[in-house]
């Protein structure tokens, strides 16, 4: 068991830091490697041809594909202590297909900081969101997470 | 596959995927994700975790999720949501299936919308990611 306390002044900092920004010119051959590591043979991520005979302008990405930007977990100081870090799981919503050329830009922010005490001892758990745009400036998806540090 | 809206019914199970996805599977998708976590391909990093071994990444299961519902939605479907919640570890080697199963459908004027939950089975048929998606059909 490890002696940690989570205190208010540190929930007030990890609330209130500024969004991490992150950016990523989507490309094709990053899509398509995307997709062979998942072991996804859909030709709507290989063949342009193929993706616009759907309607789609060009190659498209696979749906958690936006997990590449910005993939460490945040781990702010205030809890550095706290040496593990477990995956909890994620919630999208899809508002636009991300498409190869495009600019894609990720802003991160913590919603909220709980400690609780879990058969690993004392857990904290992190949500946060990501917000995603294009180069339009258009929101194209969300992706809310939890990580649970220990 | 071309889904046909009348062949969909409430408590109907997606066509399953079958992954056995090997430690060289993680680290492509840890190159690809740029998710280069160690837990994920060096031994003694995962070790020292207190865990047996390499695990897959729970991304790595949250975009098999991806795959078996996009390839059953094509290619009319719109993915509005996808959620994943990880219940439990894998190690490389074993069989994974994916599934899922329609719960409810919504008519809209021009569109159906589909709810369906989705999880990952191991090889001791244990639960170990379930998750749940949404998707927009057109009429």
């Amino acid at each position: 068991m490890k002696e940690f306390v989570l205190t208010n002044d540190a929930i007030k900092m990890l609330l209130e830091r500024p969004p991490n920004l992150s950016t990523l010119i989507v490309e094709k051959g990053h899509v398509q490697r995307f997709a062979e590591s998942i072991g996804d043979d859909n030709p709507v991520y290989f063949d342009i041809e193929y993706a616009k005979s759907l309607g789609y302008k060009n190659i498209i990405a696979p749906p958690t594909f936006l997990r590449c930007m910005d993939p460490a977990p945040p781990n702010p100081s205030e809890l550095i202590q706290l040496e593990n870090i477990l995956d909890g799981g994620s919630e999208w919503e899809y508002i636009m297909n991300v498409f190869v050329g495009d600019t894609i830009t990720s802003s991160t922010i913590i919603k909220s900081v709980t400690q609780r005490n879990t058969k690993v001892g004392t857990s904290v758990f992190v949500i946060g969101q990501t917000s995603y745009s294009n180069q339009d400036n258009v929101l194209i998806a969300t992706q809310k997470f939890t990580y649970i540090k220990y | 596959m071309n889904i046909n809206l009348d062949d969909i019914y409430i408590g109907m199970e997606l066509p399953k995927l079958y992954k056995n996805p090997s430690t060289r599977q993680l680290v492509q998708y840890a190159g690809a994700s740029f998710d280069y976590y160690e837990i994920h391909y060096d031994k003694d990093v995962a070790q020292k975790n207190n865990l047996p071994g390499v695990i897959v990444h729970g991304a790595l299961k949250a975009a098999f999720f991806g795959e078996l519902i996009t390839k059953w939605m094509e290619p009319k479907g719109k993915l509005l949501k996808l959620s994943i919640q990880y219940k439990g570890m894998d190690i490389p080697g074993d069989e994974l299936i994916i599934t899922g199963k329609v719960n409810k459908i919504e008519s809209l004027p021009n569109s159906m919308i589909v709810y369906c939950s989705l999880w990952v089975e191991n090889s001791s048929m244990e639960r170990t990611t379930t998750g749940s998606g949404v998707i927009e059909l057109p009429i």
